[in-house]
């Protein structure tokens, strides 16, 4: 009886003419040579108890059993059980798993694609301590080799690859960054031959935000480091991570590495983006082969890191804020501490959400949600989700440090017509820094 | 029959349970694969140590939600309460003295006994029975979910019936529904007594390895 | 005591003459009750059995000496005055195989046949209308949760318990006295192990269920008119009707009974008096085949009597119309139910049909 409820719309997209058979294949390719010693664990592992679904934003928001997150990755299972598990045989002999079939597959997207932010909130309610956010981007790279992704998503996707970066080809970049630095009176390195710090951005911050580019450009002169975009390594966002193209993703990490050494810069610094740093500071050196020599920062720990040194001095500003916990930052990403020190410093009265740091809500527009039109309607509801918690905190300012969830954020109010701004974190310390010296 | 049941019936049943339980835990381990080279920010055993050893109650964000407290309370109670039993009842304790080890330890007193099974009986009847009726674990639950549930149910439960130890055929009934349980043990969703610590680590490893105060 | 011996006085007046039997008084006392667990340490059953070989005089004898409360010594002397055998014990057993085994028998068939009755007058209760496809939450996931496991755990008392109560009635003719011995023994350890674990489950349904079934003006006409069986009319009523509400106050005023009575027996060394323990069983049995009778008439409601009752205690829902047609002021006060029933229709057109 509730099967009717999750089977009742299944929205799917397909990429591509290959033939189903094909399609099949190559999904349980990508699936199987996914499994190693880790998430073979996390497969032995599962107990049923359901407790993911109790930390997942989308489950909470719609009660519907379907967004349980270790429902979402069921045909990965089923593949490993029949292909690549301990008992493999014994399970295709007597049947005891049905094998994966390609309308499963078509049926599934919505759930990996839509109702997934590997957000990474479920890991930590985990008895077992399953990484089911791993696991659902594992499962991605099936489905983006069998052409199963929202079309959306797979359309920046093909424009990151196409066109270098979802935002545009070197020139437009180069186009981008001057109309910036003219309007925003700053003076942006473009394409230096040596620097010690590659800044790169996000087509968010280029599109929506130009005066974050700008604020991170100024903060950098006035420390008086070496630094310089480049036209043709300015991308931090990484949509093969979010896609599940494995050679996308390698081309972009590798590209900002291999012109980071180019340029003999010791530093690339992310801009305020969530999965970037993921995809960058957690992933690079696998994707690139080995210790890639080049240290990746993001722009919250890099400023953190200055303001404790003291080479970033802040006017005191007024008032209350409170913060949003970017996932990939700061549960995925180890960064708690950092934002805390730049509000402390900024002299704001932090006010924490109801859930915060490691355990605190998702903005519902990570992992490539965001880009995923079909997805807006579970995106709202984990809208209204945080909209309730930062109204319960009372606090004036509203920061968050991550373009996507700032975006997801903007995207909300605009549709609930609510007033609060959403900053950042980068330009509130661009706007309180005092001149050295 | 008895004779059967206890001799070469538990020898046949403990040698599948321990070869094919390695059997799993090997092809687990030596599947490899990982492939973190990117610099930590702290020490991954670290995190996989305190992941697996420290951070056992549910965090604190989740205890807002009912059923977390639910999960949480009546399976350490059926976990705890069941452990205890399998290690301290006297029967138990002078069977392992008599057939596995030699040597024995103090078994815990009758009503110690009673009331730990009965926790135990409570929290498996309790998490097993929401496994039918709340709509996510309706979902996810496989046959496998409840064969487990419900053959570790029987084993409890012919245990208690005997109890008296006045009948050889309550005891053989039990050693049965043991030795069935043990064949299936490896092969079931029971195998995470093994595997618990596995994910636990490497999810704490990734803790860990990026700094995060999980 | 007095009480007991009235009772055992008035029910031997009842009873044929054959009731208590000779047989009562030769067995070796079974250990599934009071007389046996506590009464009769083994002891002192020994030498009676040997002298038993004697002849009918030497047991006529012992018997005067019992009768007589002749003294002798104890190993435990945890309940009283050492006798050789508590007189009144013959008492209390005489009333458990005619009270309660012969009308606690009736008692069940009766139920039983009611049910049956029932079943042959009305069939299965069918929804009179389509469903809505709108399903509205009857029960939460936590009063499904108690529900089952006091099911669960009732059952399984309930069945050790009438093998312990009939057990050598209608076990003996199939399995011998060998094999009752193993069920009575068995039963007896899970009966006992699985009592507190029932008065858990009454006191969490009194917390849960308890609110919603307080007594309300509605039941009265829908007592009186016969859940409008009599008046072929509907009777409108709350989340439960009068007939749910009794059957929930009869779980727990025999629960209650039962558990109280049933803790004492488990944990015997709390009486002060043997005949504590004789009228806690009285009280243990009659209640729980108050209960059990009650069991049976509730599990055929709630299963095959009546369509989606089962079903709303498994996923918790019902459909608007099975909530209409059963509980009509409480589908109408819930907030999930739709205005009025006419703009159903156009609702419910571009809907999936629901499963089933």
């Amino acid at each position: 009886m509730n099967n009717t409820k999750s089977a009742a719309v299944s929205n799917f997209d397909k990429q591509g003419d290959l033939p189903d058979a094909e399609r099949h294949a190559s999904a349980m390719q990508a699936f199987i040579s996914e499994f190693g010693s880790r998430a073979a664990s996390y497969m032995e592992s599962c107990v049923r108890c359901g407790l993911c679904a109790e930390a997942c934003h989308f489950y909470l928001t719609t009660g519907d059993e379907k967004y349980t997150p270790i429902h979402k990755i069921r045909p990965f299972e089923q593949a490993y059980l029949r292909h690549a598990g301990p008992f493999a045989p014994l399970y295709r002999f007597l049947g005891l798993t049905p094998p994966v079939n390609l309308e499963e597959l078509e049926r599934w997207e919505e759930l990996i694609y839509d109702s997934c932010t590997l957000c990474g909130r479920c890991t930590l309610a985990c008895p077992m301590g399953i990484d089911i956010a791993e696991l659902v981007k594992e499962a991605r790279h099936g489905m983006y080799s069998a052409g199963l992704v929202p079309d959306r998503l797979a359309h920046i996707v093909r424009n990151a690859e196409v066109k270098h970066s979802p935002f545009g080809e070197p020139a437009d970049f180069r186009r981008t960054v001057r109309k910036i630095a003219k309007q925003h009176k700053v003076k942006i390195p473009l394409d230096a031959k040596r620097a010690d710090l590659l800044l790169t951005t996000a087509p968010g911050d280029l599109e929506d935000n130009p005066q974050s580019v700008a604020a991170a450009a100024r903060i950098l002169n006035r420390l008086g480091i070496s630094w310089t975009f480049s036209s043709d390594a300015f991308e931090a966002t990484n949509f093969g991570y979010l896609s599940g193209n494995m050679e996308l993703q390698k081309e972009l990490t590798c590209r900002l590495i291999d012109k980071a050494r180019e340029i003999g810069a010791d530093t690339i610094l992310l801009p305020e983006c969530g999965h970037a740093y993921g995809a960058a500071r957690w992933e690079a050196a696998q994707w690139y082969g080995g210790p890639t020599g080049v240290r990746i920062l993001h722009m919250i720990e890099f400023l953190a890191d200055r303001i404790e040194s003291g080479a970033i001095e802040l006017k005191k500003a007024k008032g209350s804020a409170t913060f949003h916990d970017p996932c990939q930052l700061i549960r995925r990403g180890g960064l708690e501490r950092a934002p805390r020190v730049i509000l402390e410093a900024l002299g704001f009265d932090l006010r924490e959400l109801e859930d915060h740091g490691i355990t605190a809500f998702c903005c519902g527009g990570g992992g490539g949600v965001l880009a995923n039109a079909r997805a807006e309607p579970l995106r709202l509801k984990a809208f209204e989700l945080k909209k309730s918690q930062v109204e319960a905190t009372k606090a004036e300012h509203f920061f968050t440090s991550c373009g996507q969830c700032r975006l997801q954020f903007t995207r909300g109010a605009q549709h609930f017509k609510w007033k609060k701004p959403i900053e950042s974190l980068l330009e509130a310390v661009d706007a309180h820094m005092t001149a050295k010296r | 029959m008895i004779a059967f049941i206890e001799g070469p019936a538990w020898y046949a049943a403990l040698t599948i349970f321990v070869v094919f339980s390695l059997w799993r835990l090997g092809w687990v381990l030596l599947m490899g694969g990982d492939k973190h080279k990117s610099p930590a920010r702290a020490s991954a055993a670290a995190g996989a140590i305190r992941n697996i050893f420290v951070d056992l109650a549910p965090r604190g964000a989740f205890l807002k939600r009912g059923k977390v407290w639910f999960v949480a309370l009546a399976g350490y109670a059926f976990h705890l309460g069941l452990f205890a039993v399998l290690l301290f009842a006297a029967p138990h304790v002078d069977f392992i003295e008599q057939k596995l080890l030699g040597f024995g330890w103090t078994p815990m007193p009758y009503w110690g006994f009673i009331v730990t099974a009965e926790i135990a009986f409570a929290g498996l009847l309790l998490l097993w029975i929401r496994r039918f009726v709340d709509p996510v674990t309706r979902l996810i639950s496989r046959l496998d979910d409840h064969l487990a549930a419900g053959l570790t149910f029987i084993v409890m439960l012919t245990g208690c019936l005997a109890l008296g130890q006045q009948s050889v055929f309550l005891r053989g009934l039990h050693m049965g529904f043991v030795e069935l349980w043990l064949v299936y043990f490896p092969f079931s969703s029971l195998f995470h007594t093994f595997t618990w610590p596995l994910s636990r680590g490497y999810s704490g490893a990734l803790f860990g390895r990026r700094g995060i105060r999980a | 005591m007095r009480m007991l011996t009235i009772i055992a006085l008035v029910m031997m007046v009842f009873a044929a003459p054959s009731a208590v039997s000779a047989q009562d008084f030769k067995a070796p006392v079974a250990r599934s009750g009071p007389s046996g667990t506590a009464v009769t340490p083994p002891e002192l059953v020994h030498p009676e059995q040997r002298l038993l070989h004697r002849g009918r005089d030497d047991i006529s004898q012992i018997w005067r000496g019992v009768r007589m409360g002749e003294r002798g010594t104890l190993s435990s002397k945890s309940l009283g005055t050492p006798v050789l055998v508590q007189s009144e014990g013959q008492l209390w057993r005489a009333a458990r195989s005619t009270l309660l085994q012969t009308y606690g028998a009736y008692l069940l068939g009766l139920s039983a046949l009611a049910v049956i009755l029932f079943w042959l007058l009305r069939g299965r209760i069918r929804l009179k209308r389509e469903r809505t496809g709108r399903l509205i939450e009857r029960f939460t996931l936590s009063e499904r949760v108690v529900h089952w496991y006091l099911a669960v755990v009732f059952l399984f008392l309930g069945v050790t318990g009438l093998i312990l109560l009939f057990g050598r009635i209608i076990l003996v003719p199939l399995v011998g006295k060998q094999g009752l011995a193993v069920f009575a023994t068995a039963a007896l350890h899970g009966h006992n192990l699985f009592g507190p674990l029932f008065a858990l489950g009454v006191i969490a349904m009194l917390v849960l269920f308890g609110g919603d079934n307080l007594p309300k003006r509605v039941d009265f006409k829908w007592l009186v008119t016969g859940a409008g069986v009599l008046t072929g009319r509907h009777v409108p009523s709350w989340k439960f009707n009068a007939g749910e509400k009794i059957w929930f106050w009869v779980v727990i005023i025999t629960g209650v009974a039962i558990s109280a009575s049933g803790l004492l027996l488990d944990f015997s060394f709390l009486a002060t008096d043997l005949s504590q323990l004789q009228i806690a069983h009285f009280i243990h049995v009659s209640g729980a085949l108050i209960a059990i009778a009650g069991a049976i008439a509730h599990i055929y409601l709630g299963t095959a009597g009546v369509e989606g009752a089962l079903d709303s205690m498994v996923s918790g829902k019902v459909d608007e119309t099975w909530a209409r047609e059963h509980h009509e002021l409480w589908a109408e006060a819930s907030p999930e139910t739709e205005a009025s029933p006419e703009t159903e229709a156009e609702e419910t057109a571009g809907r999936t049909a629901p499963a089933e």
